[in-house]
C-alpha cells in the first residue's frame, strides 16, 4: 500500500519522532509506514488521517 | 521528570521486583531440592537478564527514540508495530519448536545424551527468536 504520509509530514514541518509522539507510536513505526514497509492498523490510519485533516482514502492508496 | 519517564520508571521497578522474586524463588526451590548446579545456572541466567533489563530501562529514560522494537516491548512502551513484530517472531519460533522438539525426542529415545540435546534445542529456539525478531524489524 502506498501513502502520502512523508509528503504530508514534511509539508507540516514535523520530524518523524514528533509525528510519532503525536500519534502515540515510535519514530521507527512512522518511518516504516512512510516507506511502505508497514501498513498501519485501522485505528492508527484514522489517527493519521485526523491529524492531517484528511480522509484515509486521501492518504493511503492501494497498489494496483 | 515527564509522565512517560515516571511510567517507564514504575514499570521498570515493577519488572525488576517481579523478576527478582521469580529468580530467587526458582533458585531456592532448586537449591532446596539438591539441584545445586541448576540453581547456579538459574542464578547466573536470571542475573544476566535482570542486568540487561535494567540497562534497557536506563536507555529508555535517557533517549526513548533510540530504543529497538524488542527494547520497547521489554520496558512496556511497545506500539502496534512492535507488538505485531513480537507476535510474528514468537509465531516463527513456535512453528520451529514443533519439529525441533520432535527431533530432540527421537534423539533422546535413541539414546542420545540428555544435556547436549536439551542445550541445542534451547539455543536453537533462542537464536530463532532473536534472529527472526531482527530480520522482521528490518523488513517491516
Amino acid at each position: 500500500m502506498r501513502n502520502d504520509v512523508r509528503t504530508l509530514r514534511e509539508a507540516t514541518g514535523l520530524s518523524q519522532a514528533a509525528l510519532g509522539a503525536e500519534l502515540g507510536v515510535s519514530r521507527q513505526t512512522v518511518n516504516s509506514i512512510e516507506n511502505g514497509k508497514y501498513d498501519p492498523s485501522l485505528p492508527l490510519a484514522f489517527a493519521i488521517a485526523r491529524h492531517f485533516h484528511l480522509t484515509i482514502e486521501e492518504i493511503f492508496h492501494v497498489d494496483d | 521528570m515527564s509522565t512517560t519517564d515516571r511510567t517507564t520508571l514504575a514499570k521498570g521497578a515493577a519488572g525488576l521486583t517481579a523478576g527478582l522474586a521469580a529468580a530467587v524463588t526458582l533458585v531456592l526451590v532448586l537449591a532446596v531440592n539438591g539441584q545445586d548446579s541448576m540453581a547456579r545456572g538459574a542464578a547466573t541466567g536470571a542475573g544476566v537478564v535482570l542486568v540487561l533489563f535494567c540497562l534497557t530501562v536506563i536507555r529508555a529514560l535517557r533517549d526513548p527514540s533510540r530504543l529497538t522494537s524488542a527494547e520497547r516491548s521489554l520496558v512496556g512502551q511497545a506500539d502496534e508495530r512492535d507488538t505485531r513484530l513480537a507476535e510474528r517472531s514468537f509465531a516463527l519460533t513456535g512453528l520451529l519448536a514443533i519439529p525441533a522438539t520432535s527431533v530432540a525426542t527421537v534423539a533422546l529415545a535413541l539414546g542420545a545424551p540428555v544435556a547436549p540435546v536439551m542445550a541445542v534445542l534451547i539455543w536453537l529456539l533462542v537464536v530463532t527468536a532473536v534472529v527472526s525478531g531482527v530480520v522482521l524489524a528490518r523488513r517491516g
